[in-house]
């Protein structure tokens, strides 16, 4: 695997700021010819990332166009990523919506503003959340290996959002004991509960403690639930 | 519980065996319209690497019911990475210390249980599975999973590396991904502890004496008793407050 694409997953895993984290995430998918990223949020019973945000030069007016004509009732790619967890281009849609014309126009809209492709990858993580990244470029070749990387920055980029706003939230939180925050800010930095009790001097399972009760108190689900929910969706081992 | 079914102790899983092929045969021919390399008959599914050095783990339910399973098989010699080298970038991984893991599947009746029993079931066989690493000294797992699951295998905590680029399979636009996951024993303390099981689950039949059934071994070796006690983890936590509540008053 590409350098640059192992080093952001290993970055992904200890950034601790959002804007270290876009700049990481814009110098990465730029390598592969994209030139915006955006990630947004379609469902997060957890109410902890309910935004959508666009990394790279992203045009306000095709935004303001999206917003006031409801492009989201009828954009093609939306309706495909909560039907599919695989990740597919707006080519492939473009085949998929055939002769629905508000489909259609979204499409055509989009390439009006110089959206030529896209590549969308939705994920649902093992907290509860969903969410969609697109990565857009005027010439963004989608070969394989690009496809394997972007849907790969997709993924990281999404999980470290998610734990950089889990952590924001539990900090917001007056109810969380100092003992609780200082452990999930070791837990944000990347580290596991056992190196967490050896820098802390407390054991391995009042680490643990002390995470299990800060989830409670914000409202996350465990982490055993993560890989439990997947599996039960149907998604598979080979 | 959960059982490692080997080559030497498969006899006595005849009924569990047929019934994980007919669950395999539900999910991946009947559901997802797999056939390549893949013999069908009865309504059961099996491919080339149902092997004699195959070994199942399944989690069984006290009336020998599946609730949950997994194959896994050593590595040293040709498996299902060196089928499909395509999703590894670099040499295909290989040692007497890693095996790989593949067909995880939890039953039916379990997917619909409520939510703690789900997450038992699934955390008791995660458990089976990294405590089968420490009975092999095996240091490491590889598997082809679902890309949609990486977030999953993440957030749970595990250690792993991911062996090349997502690349499609099937015909729906999804992607696999190979990983290359530690099971070493830090990683079993850190399953057992966010699954809540501080308890052995692991049962491996030694070979059985002539005309036992599983359930006589099991009987035999008093393995049900023991397991019932241990894992009633509630009963067991108020017989030692009980006791702390003695010890105190003396």
């Amino acid at each position: 695997m590409m350098h640059g694409l192992s080093q952001f997953i290993s970055d992904c895993r200890t950034v601790s700021s959002g804007a270290e984290l876009d700049d990481l995430f814009r110098n990465l998918y730029r390598t592969f010819g994209a030139e915006t990223g955006a990630l947004s949020c379609i469902g997060s019973p957890s109410k902890l990332l309910n935004f959508s945000k666009v990394v790279g030069s992203s045009n306000p007016e095709f935004v303001r166009t999206y917003i006031e004509n409801n492009f989201i009732l009828y954009d093609p790619a939306a309706k495909r990523s909560i039907k599919s967890l695989a990740p597919f281009s707006w080519d492939e849609c473009r085949i998929e919506v055939g002769e629905d014309k508000r489909a259609l126009n979204v499409l055509n809209v989009a390439d009006e503003f110089g959206y030529k492709n896209g590549f969308v990858v939705p994920i649902h993580s093992g907290l509860g959340n969903f969410s969609v990244v697109t990565f857009t470029g005027s010439d963004l070749d989608l070969t394989p290996a690009t496809r394997g990387s972007l849907h790969l920055i997709g993924i990281y980029y999404h999980l470290a959002l998610e734990r950089l706003m889990l952590i924001e939230a539990a900090q917001a939180r007056p109810d969380l004991t100092p003992r609780q925050i200082e452990v999930l800010r070791w837990v944000s930095a990347g580290k596991t509960d056992w190196e967490i009790g050896r820098i802390l001097s407390i054991s391995e399972a009042t680490v643990n403690r002390h995470v299990e009760r800060a989830k409670e108190r914000i409202g996350v689900r465990t982490r055993a639930q993560a890989i439990v929910e997947c599996l039960v969706n149907g998604i598979v081992t080979l | 519980m959960i059982h490692a079914v080997t080559s030497a102790n498969r006899h006595l899983y005849t009924r569990q065996l047929k019934a994980m092929h007919k669950m395999r045969y539900d999910f991946y021919v009947a559901q997802r319209g797999w056939s390549d390399g893949l013999t069908i008959e009865d309504e059961c599914e099996y491919d080339e690497f149902d092997r004699p050095d195959t070994v199942y783990l399944m989690n069984l339910s006290r009336d020998g019911e599946i609730r949950s399973t997994f194959r896994l098989m050593p590595t040293i010699d040709y498996y299902l990475l060196d089928k499909l080298p395509q999703f590894v970038d670099g040499p295909v991984p290989r040692g007497k210390q890693i095996w790989d893991m593949t067909r995880w599947i939890i039953a039916p009746a379990f997917r619909k249980a409520s939510g703690q029993t789900r997450i038992k079931t699934q955390g008791e066989l995660t458990c089976g599975l990294f405590e089968f690493a420490a009975t092999r000294g095996i240091t490491h797992y590889t598997t082809l999973m679902d890309t949609a699951f990486l977030p999953a295998v993440e957030q749970a905590g595990w250690k792993y590396e991911l062996l090349g680029l997502p690349v499609p399979y099937g015909d729906r636009g999804e992607t696999a991904i190979a990983v290359i996951i530690d099971v070493g024993p830090k990683a079993l303390a850190h399953n057992r502890m966010i699954y809540g099981v501080d308890y052995s689950i692991l049962f491996e039949s030694p070979p059985p004496r002539i005309g036992e059934r599983i359930e006589d071994v099991l009987a035999r070796l008093d393995v049900i008793e023991t397991i019932e006690k241990i894992s009633d983890r509630e009963a067991r936590m108020a017989a030692w407050s009980g006791l702390t509540t003695q010890f105190s008053a003396a």
